[in-house]
């Protein structure tokens, strides 16, 4: 008599082994396919990739994506110095007063802000600082990445600093240290792998940001950096915006920009594993 | 007099902490006035209700409601069956990763596999977004949509010829693959929480895998809810990589291998000339607004059925 019981839970185990690997699959095809189609671009056009402007349309070579390059660079570096500070200062109060009526007001935001559509950030700032200046600039791009990155700063800075033991920070008082004095020598010492972490993932998620650049820093595609006050690309923007074109040239250039974003996001992903590993020891 | 001295320094803490704290609070407290302050005027000529159940999205230069006409439905309906479809695709995939990495899988290999649920949560969605275009679609429309429609046509969902890789089907497969990540988190972790004599208890009455890995599932049915929730709001919140499979055509219909618009790629694509044209602007930041609504609701219920959850 065939065992019904087990027969059921055999087919089970296949099913949810092949679902399981169906899940996991695509995450290879999109990184091999993405170097397949980038990386033979940027390899034809060498260093011009990064340092020159997209060409015309009909132009024989696609040129480059220096503006993006640096853009990206730009507006994400400006998010990280406007969000970092906020964010860590931020999670050191909610740390050091767990119960104040401030604190769950800002875990509540921050939980919302990990959630909330990207595209109602860039809606945001283009409403409180694109119209009343009148233009798009590369600062009002920052200024967004900067509130798209807090929330994850601020979640694994809390999350470090909650975990300092306690006797750590008695030890601090009882030398006779003050509160900015035990802040700063012990408790964000001890944490400061955790912030790190926190650093790295809201920098990979910053820059490989797209809907909160779109009405915010815009685009420029003919300037490789014309200031903080004029419209900045960026690469995803750029993405974006030469894929849907039909032209051979930019869409080529997209898939440069794909492998080059690809390459950074693996190169932050790597450091903050590392950085886990690292608290661990 | 020293305690005098310390009050005043902590004091000096308190605020240079407290007020960076306060700044984070605000953002979302800004973003509420925001969306709803901008959203009044296209409240005020067409009335909320039917800014919202209309189907009609006519930009004019002559104002509404007799020259242009913004309604939102069909988008708020891209919205809410795109996510839905990526949601049902994805529970399979995030319970089954789940109970191959903790039942099936050798301990050793564990972390691998979290390396790579975190790998794709955090990828750039740009990237989903354009392997999504020029390869999930076509793949999709050829060996999934075309069959689905030519065999299962007589079911309404299936009802329209696919003429293009870009549809809802196509939306809503693209974003399981971006959401299931984040299931797979949210599971995993009440899982690992369910007490080892639980789990030993269903051994010892000698379940078999299927019957032992039910019983575990049950234990933690709230948290399958908070994640299919907080699924369905990563799903409805997308906007990059939507936009580029949704194929925004302003249609509304049962049929998902149609293009369709979501609330996101509506905004991506009309916000930047929609300030040419009295009230489009109003009009998006009311789409905004029930976005950012429906995002709220469908996160703080996750948060609060998961937080309930203790062993």
């Amino acid at each position: 008599m065939p065992n019904w019981r087990s027969l059921k839970s055999n087919v089970f185990i296949v099913l949810v082994v092949i679902l399981a690997l169906i899940a996991i699959a695509p995450v290879f095809h999109i990184i091999i396919y993405i170097t397949l189609r980038g990386l033979p671009v940027i390899l034809e056009a060498g260093i011009e990739f990064f340092i020159s402007t997209p060409a015309a349309v009909i132009a024989e070579k696609p040129g480059g994506i220096a503006p993006a390059i640096v853009g990206t660079l730009f507006m994400t570096t400006m998010a990280t110095i406007i969000a970092v500070p906020i964010a860590v200062l931020a999670a050191t109060f909610s740390a050091e007063y767990p119960n104040h009526i401030i604190t769950k007001a800002v875990r509540a935001t921050s939980r919302s802000l990990l959630e909330v559509a990207t595209i109602l950030v860039g809606m945001l700032v283009f409403a409180l600082i694109v119209l009343p200046l009148g233009r798009f600039t590369g600062l009002a791009g920052a200024i967004a990445l900067a509130i798209v990155m807090i929330p994850y700063v601020y979640t694994y800075t809390e999350l470090a600093l909650l975990s300092v033991p306690k006797t750590y920070i008695e030890a601090g008082y009882s030398i006779g240290l003050k509160k900015a004095q035990v802040i700063y020598l012990v408790t964000l010492r001890i944490a400061r792998r955790g912030v790190m972490r926190g650093v790295t993932i809201g920098v990979a998620k910053a820059m490989g940001e797209t809907a909160p650049l779109l009405f915010t820093a815009f685009g420029a595609r003919n300037v490789i950096f014309g200031g903080p006050l004029e419209p900045m690309d960026a690469i995803p923007l750029m993405i974006f915006q030469f894929i849907q074109t039909g032209f051979e040239n930019w869409n080529k250039l997209a898939w440069g920009g794909a492998f080059v974003l690809l390459v950074l996001y693996l190169t932050l992903f790597i450091i903050s594993r590392r950085i886990v590993r690292e608290v661990r020891v | 007099m020293k305690y005098g001295r310390k009050s005043l320094h902590d004091k000096i803490v308190f605020y240079s902490l407290a007020i960076p704290a306060i700044i984070i609070a605000l953002i979302l407290l800004l973003l509420l006035l925001t969306q709803t302050s901008l959203s009044i005027p296209i409240f005020n000529v067409q009335g909320v209700t039917s800014t919202y159940i209309s189907t009609t999205w006519r930009p004019s230069y002559e104002p509404p409601p007799t020259g242009a006409w913004y309604g939102l439905l069909p988008a708020i309906w891209g919205t809410l069956t795109s996510a839905i479809i990526a949601v049902l695709l994805a529970l399979p995939l995030s319970l089954s990763v789940v109970i191959f990495v903790e039942e099936i899988l050798p301990r050793r290999f564990r972390e691998y596999i979290s390396a790579i649920i975190d790998l794709m949560a955090g990828m750039p969605t740009i990237l989903f977004g354009i392997w999504g275009l020029s390869f999930l679609g076509p793949i999709l429309q050829a060996y999934v949509m075309t069959p689905l429609h030519e065999y299962l046509g007589f079911i309404p969902v299936f009802s329209c010829k696919p003429l293009a890789p870009a549809t809802v089907l196509t939306a809503g497969v693209l974003l399981s693959l971006m959401i299931f990540p984040f299931m797979v988190v949210v599971i995993q972790e009440t899982y690992r929480a369910i007490p080892i004599t639980y789990k030993e208890a269903g051994w010892s009455l000698g379940l078999t895998m299927y019957e032992y890995v039910k019983l575990n599932m049950s234990m933690i049915s709230p948290a399958i809810v908070s994640a299919i929730l907080l699924g369905f709001g990563r799903a409805s919140s997308e906007t990059a990589a939507v936009t580029l499979v949704v194929g925004n055509a302003y249609n509304i219909g049962f049929c998902i291998l149609s293009p369709a618009y979501t609330i996101s790629s509506l905004i991506a694509n009309q916000f930047t000339e929609s300030g040419d044209f009295p009230y489009m602007q109003n009009a998006l930041f009311a789409g905004g607004l029930i976005l950012l609504i429906i995002g709220l609701i469908v996160n703080t219920i996750g948060i609060i059925i998961l937080r309930r959850l203790r062993f």
